[in-house]
C-alpha cells in the first residue's frame, strides 16, 4: 500500500513538473519575447531589458527552472510586473469566490443527482427514465456560456429575480451573496446535475440488481428506505469519486461564468490577465490549478478506502 | 492513475483507474442501441449535412456579405426581415455570419480533431502495444495535459502564443489527444492479444509492421466513432474562447464572437445573441446525438 | 382445500416471452400447506423452484407474466396492491435466501438490518428493537449476540451469515417462511446445523415452511411433505415417507437413486439421469419424456395429470414406479436400455 502510494506521488510530481516546465517552455513563445508583450510596443529596450532582467528570462533554462522550481517551493509563484504584487497574493484574494462558487455548485449538483439519480434507477426504462435521458444529453451538450446568458435573459433581465454584475461578499450579508452567485450556481451546476444522475443511476442500477436487494424487498422495507438506505450507499463510489475529481475541474471551469457575471474570482483573474497580457500572472494561475487538481486526485487515491467497509478491512 | 475527467468513454473499468471507470458510466445506455438509427439521429445528420454545405458553398448561396451592413440595425427574425434571420449591432445579415462563422468553426475542429486523432490515435497505440516504460512515459504526458482544466489551459496556450487559426487549432487539438490516447490504447491492449497479432508474430513480422498493418485498422474505427463527439466538445471550447475575446480576431465571424457582441442588447434584441447560440446550440446537440449513435454501434467494431 | 388451509396456491404459473417462444418456468401448479406444517419442494437446476418460491412470496422478475392466485389466509396476494403486499412481506410471509455471501448488504450493519425490519413491521421503541434484535441472534444459536450486531456481514462466516438471514425473516414471526436452497451454498457440516436450526425454529414458533432444494437427502426426515418438480410442474407429492418408501414417479424413483449413500457399495458409478432438462417452450408430452428409462410413444404426445389413487400421494406419469403397466413399460425398454423416445434413433 505505500509503494503503491509512493508510485503515484512520484508520477504526480513529475506530472506538475512536466506542466511546469511546458508553461515555461510556452513563456519563451511569446511573440517578441515576454517583456515585449507585457510591456506594450510603446516600451524602450532598455524597460524591456529591464524587465528581463527582473524576470530572469536572461539566464539559461536550467538556471531559470531551477530558480523558479526554488521560488514556487517557498511560495513565491512571481510578481506581477503590472501590478507589482506577488502572484499568490493575488490568487488568494480572488480564490474565496471561486471556492464558493465550486461548492455551492457541488452542492446544488449533489442534491439534486442523488434522488433524481436513484429514482431513474429505480424506474429503469419506464418512461421518466428515458425523458430524463433526453433532457441530460441536452443539458450535457448545451455550452454552458449559452445556458448562463439564457438564465441572465429570464431571470435578471426580464423577471429581475437575481442580479448580474453586482456581485456581493458574505460579509456584506448572507441573502444577497447567495443572490448574487444563484444563477452562476444554477449554470455550473445543470451540466453537473445531469453527468451525476447519469453515473449514480448506472451505479445504482447494478446494485438494485444484487441479491441483497432482493433480499431486503421480501422483507417488506418501501421503496424509498430501500433506495436511499440501502441501495445508495454501495452505489455511491462512483458518483463520489467523481464529485471529488470535479472540484478541480471547476476550479478552471468557472472562467466563463465569472466573466459573464462579473465575479472576482480565479477564472475572470485569469481572462483580466490575458487581455492585459499580464502573463506572470497566467503562469501562476496555471501552476497553482495544476497543483490543487493534482493535489486533490493524491488525496482521493489515497482515501479511496474509507468508502467502502471491505475495502478498508482489506487494506487493513 | 488518470486525471481526466473525460466524459466520453466507455470501456471496462480498471482497478486501479478510478477516473476512467468513474467516466464510463456517464456514457448512454448500451443496451438500447436498435439495428436502426432512430428518427432523431438522422434528422441531426441532416442538419449537420445542411451546415457543412452551406459552410464549403457559402460563397455561391444567394446571401449578402458577411462584413458589410445589409439592413436596418438589429431587426428582429422574422419573415420579411433581411435574410430570414434579422441583422446585428451594425445592420450585418446574421444569416450570412451564421454561415461563415460554422465556416471557422468547422474547419477549427476538422483541423484540430484530425491531429488530435492522430497523434492520440498514435500514442495510444504505441502505449497499448509496447507497454512499459512506453505506456508510462505516455501516460505522464497524458496526465500532464489533463492536469490543467481543459479551458484553462486552452486561455493559457493561446495567451502566451499569437492568436491564428493555426495556434488555436494546435492548442485545441491538444484538447482532443488525450480521449484518443485512451481510446486507442485501452483497444491496442485488448486487440494485441488477439490471435491475429500472434499469427502475424509468428509469421516474423517485424514491429512496425504489426502495428500498422494489423493493429492500425482495428483500432481506426473505434477511433473514427468518437469524432462527432470531439467534435462537439472543440466547438464549444472554440466558442467558449470567442467568447471571452480571445478567440479568431475579427473581421471574420464566429459563433461566439457573435455572441459576445450582441451582449449588450440582451435586454433591446436578444435575437441578436439568440441566433448564433441557437446555430451552436443545435450544432453541438446533433453532433452528440450522432455522436453517441456511432459510438454505439462503431465503437467495438462492424459487428452491430 | 379446506378453509383452514395457511397457503393455497391454485394453476400458479410463471411465463417469460422470449423472441423464441414462450418459456414456463412454472405451468399450472396447485398445492395447499395447512399452519405450521413443513413441505419440501425438489427438482434440479431449471425445473422453476426458485421462480415458484419468488411467485407465491410476489417478487419475480419484471419480465415474467404471472397467472393464477396465490391465497394466504384466505387473501389472494396476487391481487394486492403493492403496500398490501409490503406489509405481509416479513410480517407474514418470508424468504431466505440461496447465497448468504451475497444476500447480505455489505454496507450495513448486522444490528441495523434487523432493528429495520422489526421498526417497519411495527416495532416502535427503538430500544425494544435492538433488545429484540438481541433476542433473534440468540434465537439462532449465534454466540456473542451484542458484538455482532454491530458488525458487517463480511466479518461473518458462511453459516453465520445465513443464519443471520434466517433471523431476517423470522424476525417479525411469519406464519410461513420459504428457505430457497437455504444450504446449498454452505459447507456440508454447516448445512446440517443450518437444517436442524431450522427444524427447531418450526418448532418453537410453530410456523410454516416451504423448504426448497435439489437435494431430496436434505428433506428427508424433515418435512411432512414433499413436492418433486420437473420441467415447471409437480410431478409427484405425498407425504415425506410414502415418497420415499412408496416412489411412484420415475424420476423420483432417479433422484433417489442417486442419493450417494454410505451402505452402497464403493467405487459402483451413482445411476445418474441421461440428458439435460430441456428449456420448456411449447412443451408437449411428459416433460421428462426424453430422460425417462421407461418412457413410451404416448408420453410423447399426452401430458400426464397429477391425480393419485390414495388422496395425499399424486403422481403425473402414465406408466408410474411399482403398477402394472408401469412395470412393463420398463421391461419393454429394457433390451435397448434408451428410453422409448429414442428407441430407433
Amino acid at each position: 500500500m505505500a509503494w503503491s502510494i509512493g508510485r503515484r506521488v512520484i508520477h504526480l510530481v513529475l506530472v506538475i513538473l512536466i506542466v511546469t516546465f511546458a508553461t515555461m517552455m510556452l513563456v519563451d513563445r511569446v511573440p517578441g519575447g515576454l517583456a515585449h508583450a507585457i510591456l506594450g510596443d510603446t516600451a524602450t529596450q532598455e524597460q524591456i531589458d529591464t524587465l528581463n532582467h527582473k524576470l530572469k528570462l536572461d539566464k539559461s533554462y536550467a538556471a531559470r527552472y531551477t530558480g523558479w522550481l526554488g521560488d514556487v517551493a517557498t511560495g513565491d509563484f512571481g510578481t506581477s510586473p503590472r501590478t507589482n504584487r506577488p502572484v499568490l497574493d493575488t490568487i488568494r484574494a480572488r480564490l474565496p469566490v471561486t471556492i464558493e462558487l465550486v461548492v455551492l455548485t457541488e452542492l446544488l449538483a449533489f442534491m439534486l443527482a442523488i434522488p433524481i439519480g436513484m429514482y431513474t434507477a429505480h424506474r429503469e426504462g419506464k418512461r421518466l427514465d428515458r425523458l430524463w435521458s433526453l433532457i441530460s444529453s441536452a443539458l450535457i451538450a448545451v455550452p454552458s456560456f449559452v445556458l448562463a446568458l439564457v438564465l441572465v435573459y429570464f431571470f435578471a433581465v426580464r423577471w429581475h429575480v437575481f442580479p448580474v454584475n453586482r456581485f456581493r461578499p458574505i460579509s456584506k450579508g448572507l441573502f444577497d451573496n447567495l443572490r448574487s452567485v444563484a444563477l452562476p450556481v444554477v449554470t455550473l451546476a445543470v451540466a453537473e446535475v445531469a453527468v451525476y444522475s447519469r453515473v449514480l443511476r448506472a451505479d445504482a442500477v447494478t446494485t438494485m440488481r444484487q441479491d441483497y436487494m432482493l433480499a431486503a424487498r421480501s422483507r417488506g422495507l418501501s421503496p424509498a428506505r430501500l433506495m436511499f438506505r440501502h441501495a445508495l450507499r454501495p452505489s455511491s463510489l462512483s458518483l463520489v469519486t467523481l464529485g471529488a475529481l470535479s472540484v478541480g475541474r471547476l476550479i478552471g471551469g468557472t472562467v466563463v461564468v465569472e466573466t459573464i457575471f462579473g465575479l472576482p474570482g480565479l477564472g475572470s483573474l485569469m481572462i483580466d490577465s490575458v487581455l492585459n497580457s499580464d502573463l506572470v500572472v497566467v503562469q501562476g494561475i496555471v501552476l497553482f490549478v495544476a497543483l490543487v487538481y493534482v493535489g486533490l486526485n493524491l488525496i482521493l487515491d489515497v482515501t479511496y478506502g474509507s468508502l467502502d467497509p471491505r475495502v478498508r478491512s482489506a487494506t487493513a | 492513475m488518470a486525471l481526466s475527467n473525460d466524459l466520453l468513454l466507455d470501456e471496462p473499468p480498471r482497478a486501479n483507474d478510478i477516473g476512467t471507470a468513474v467516466s464510463n458510466l456517464a456514457a448512454p445506455d448500451r443496451r438500447r442501441v436498435k439495428r436502426h438509427a432512430p428518427v432523431l439521429v438522422w434528422v441531426a445528420a441532416a442538419w449537420l449535412v445542411l451546415l457543412v454545405l452551406c459552410a464549403i458553398f457559402a460563397d455561391f448561396l444567394p446571401i449578402k456579405g458577411y462584413a458589410r451592413p445589409a439592413g436596418p440595425l438589429r431587426q428582429a427574425p422574422g419573415w420579411h426581415s433581411v435574410s430570414l434571420l434579422g441583422t446585428d449591432a451594425i445592420g450585418r445579415s446574421q444569416l450570412s455570419r451564421v454561415i461563415y462563422g460554422a465556416r471557422q468553426s468547422l474547419t477549427i475542429a476538422v483541423g484540430a480533431v484530425s491531429i488530435g486523432l492522430a497523434l492520440g490515435g498514435l500514442l495510444g497505440l504505441l502505449g497499448g502495444y509496447f507497454r512499459g516504460r512506453v505506456d508510462a512515459l505516455i501516460a505522464l504526458f497524458t496526465d500532464s495535459v489533463l492536469a490543467v482544466p481543459p479551458l484553462l489551459m486552452i486561455v493559457a496556450v493561446t495567451a502566451f502564443l499569437e492568436r491564428t487559426m493555426l495556434t488555436i487549432t494546435m492548442a485545441l487539438a491538444l484538447l482532443a489527444v488525450p480521449t484518443y490516447v485512451r481510446v486507442a490504447r485501452a483497444h491496442t491492449l485488448t486487440l494485441a492479444r488477439r490471435e491475429f497479432v500472434e499469427a502475424a508474430r509468428a509469421l516474423g513480422a517485424s514491429r512496425r509492421r504489426i502495428i500498422f498493418k494489423e493493429l492500425l485498422p482495428n483500432v481506426a474505427l473505434p477511433l473514427i466513432s468518437y469524432v462527432f463527439l470531439i467534435t462537439a466538445s472543440v466547438i464549444v471550447a472554440e466558442g467558449t474562447l470567442s467568447f471571452l475575446g480571445l478567440g479568431l480576431p475579427p473581421p471574420r465571424p464566429t459563433w461566439g464572437a457573435m455572441i459576445k457582441d450582441g451582449r449588450n442588447y440582451l435586454s433591446k434584441s436578444p435575437a441578436i445573441i439568440a441566433v448564433p447560440a441557437a446555430a451552436l446550440t443545435v450544432t453541438v446537440m446533433a453532433l452528440n446525438i450522432v455522436g453517441d449513435h456511432a459510438r454505439l454501434r462503431y465503437e467495438f467494431g462492424r459487428a452491430r | 382445500m379446506s378453509e383452514l388451509a395457511l397457503l393455497d396456491v391454485t394453476d400458479l404459473s410463471v411465463l417469460f416471452p422470449t423472441p423464441r417462444g414462450v418459456v414456463r418456468a412454472v405451468d399450472g401448479i396447485s398445492f395447499s400447506m395447512r399452519p405450521g406444517e413443513s413441505l419440501g419442494i425438489v427438482g434440479e437446476s431449471g425445473s422453476g423452484k426458485s421462480m415458484l418460491a419468488r411467485s407465491i412470496m410476489g417478487i419475480t422478475p419484471s419480465a415474467a407474466v404471472i397467472g393464477g392466485t396465490v391465497r394466504l389466509n384466505g387473501a389472494d396476494l396476487r391481487a394486492m396492491s403493492p403496500r398490501q403486499l409490503r406489509k405481509c412481506w416479513g410480517s407474514q410471509i418470508s424468504m431466505v435466501f440461496q447465497d448468504p455471501m451475497t444476500s447480505l448488504n455489505p454496507v450495513v450493519r448486522i444490528g441495523r438490518n434487523i432493528t429495520e425490519v422489526l421498526r417497519t413491521h411495527g416495532v416502535a421503541d427503538r430500544r425494544d428493537a435492538k433488545r429484540r434484535a438481541r433476542e433473534l441472534l440468540t434465537e439462532v444459536r449465534i454466540p456473542d449476540p451484542a458484538a455482532r450486531l454491530r458488525a458487517y456481514p463480511h466479518e461473518l462466516s458462511g453459516g453465520m451469515r445465513q443464519r443471520i438471514g434466517i433471523a431476517l425473516a423470522i424476525a417479525c414471526r411469519p406464519q410461513l417462511l420459504i428457505a430457497d436452497e437455504p444450504t446449498t451454498a454452505l459447507d456440508v457440516t454447516v448445512q446440517r446445523q443450518i437444517m436442524d436450526l431450522l427444524a427447531q425454529l418450526r418448532a418453537e414458533t410453530g410456523m410454516a415452511m416451504i423448504i426448497i432444494t435439489h437435494d431430496l437427502g436434505l428433506v428427508s426426515g424433515r418435512t411432512d411433505r414433499v413436492a418433486v418438480m420437473y420441467g415447471g410442474k409437480i410431478v409427484e407429492t405425498g407425504p415425506t415417507a410414502t415418497l420415499f418408501n412408496a416412489t411412484r414417479h420415475p424420476y423420483t424413483a432417479a433422484l433417489l437413486a442417486s442419493i450417494p449413500r454410505l451402505e452402497k457399495e464403493p467405487h459402483v458409478p451413482i445411476p445418474v439421469i441421461p440428458g439435460l432438462p430441456r428449456s420448456v417452450i411449447d412443451p408437449v408430452g411428459c416433460r421428462f419424456a426424453s430422460r425417462c428409462l421407461r418412457a413410451q410413444p404416448k408420453c410423447l404426445t399426452d401430458e400426464p395429470v397429477l391425480e393419485g389413487a390414495e388422496p395425499e400421494h399424486l403422481v403425473a406419469c402414465w406408466y408410474p414406479v411399482g403398477t402394472p403397466e408401469g412395470d412393463a413399460a420398463a421391461k419393454r425398454n429394457v433390451p435397448s436400455g434408451q428410453p422409448a423416445t429414442r428407441v430407433g434413433v
